[in-house]
């Protein structure tokens, strides 16, 4: 909320668009994990980065960070357990996300 | 101030987007590299630019390159978004003539300071834009103030010799002086209506604002001389 200069409306704008891109990046980087897919894991991650960046959550941030540079050195060992890693930090972001817009709506 | 804005990502261009509206700034939000590119070569385009330096099509540092390769866009202000550990390439991004950089997730408080130097830089080229062209206004009005006076001394020469060299009784060179007088009195008055126009509006007549740039390219002599013969031909009439 501080990063929008609590802008209760521009929050909940932007915290829907960040679940849009967790719909379609998470299962994109998940793919790229088990396809071994280097390119589309190194893209996809780098661009899910961006989108969590802006929520304060490092260990997802630090967590897409690692499956990007991954992705981009093509070495793909600990890609599953980062992914995983991601995975839940990112569930427990949507849930307080989701939490938080319903309180400060109410 | 207008800011254009290149970031691929919907979530950090609106957070950006916002930021920027709330601290008073007109922005241009731009989805990717090849559309700020095409935004930033608009005659109107926006003199600050922020950068994200990952995007498709066309990336940051891309689109600094070709910035920086135009004369007319190389002098905009340009912030690159970094990621912070890309230290390596906030070397190469600066080289390829990026004026500042800033890491993300950005800090509020920082790209506010760095946006605000980059507005005081892009105020200062202007500045000096303008004075650069009142420069070459001036110039121009000097050199064509002698130029004038030149014309006006070559019209009364021969008016003068004619006229100490004058025998009342010889008609023919009477007759010689009358048609002097009358032709170079023409042209001194033409000549004398010119600089009474270039006091009033500060330019000569002929020379519209945007040949000041091309100053070097003018024969003032020559434009001036064109000048005459116009003014000349309609006081005949």
């Amino acid at each position: 909320l501080a990063r929008v200069d609590g802008d209760v409306a521009l929050l909940k704008e932007v915290i829907n668009m960040f679940f849009s891109d967790c719909a379609k990046l998470m299962p994109e980087i998940r793919e790229a994990v088990t396809r071994h897919d280097s390119k589309m894991l190194a893209w996809s991650a780098h661009a899910f980065k961006g989108s969590v960046g802006n929520f304060t959550t490092k260990v997802a941030f630090e967590a897409a960070l690692r499956l990007e540079t991954m992705g981009r050195n093509g070495d793909l060992a600990g890609a599953e357990e980062a992914c995983a890693v991601l995975e839940e930090e990112v569930e427990r972001l949507k849930s307080s996300l989701a939490e938080l817009t319903k309180e400060e709506i109410v | 101030m207008r800011i254009l804005i290149a970031e691929d990502d919907p979530v950090s261009r609106r957070v950006l987007e916002a930021m920027l509206v709330k601290w008073g700034y007109g922005v241009l939000a731009c989805s990717d590299g090849a559309e700020a590119w095409q935004a930033l070569q608009c005659p109107d385009a926006s003199k600050l630019a922020i950068l994200d330096w990952m995007m498709p099509i066309m990336d940051g540092v891309q689109v600094c390159q070709k910035v920086r390769a135009e004369p007319a866009t190389e002098s905009m202000y340009i912030i690159l978004l970094t990621a912070k550990t890309e230290k390596d390439a906030i070397v190469a991004g600066l080289e390829a003539g990026a004026d500042d950089y800033v890491t993300k997730p950005f800090n509020r408080s920082e790209l506010r300071a760095r946006l605000q130097v980059g507005v005081r830089v892009v105020g200062l080229q202007q500045t000096l834009a303008e004075r650069a062209a009142e420069n070459a206004r001036l110039n121009m009005m000097a050199q064509t103030g002698r130029a004038l006076a030149h014309h006006i001394r070559n019209a009364l020469t021969p008016l003068l010799g004619l006229a100490e060299m004058l025998e009342p009784e010889d008609i023919s060179r009477v007759l010689q002086l009358r048609e002097t007088v009358v032709r170079n009195g023409q042209r001194i008055a033409a000549t004398i209506d010119a600089l009474i126009q270039m006091a009033e509006t500060g330019y000569f007549p002929t020379i519209p604002y945007g040949m000041l740039k091309e100053k070097e390219m003018l024969d003032m002599d020559n434009l001036i001389e064109r000048y005459l013969k116009e003014r000349l031909g309609s006081y005949e009439k």
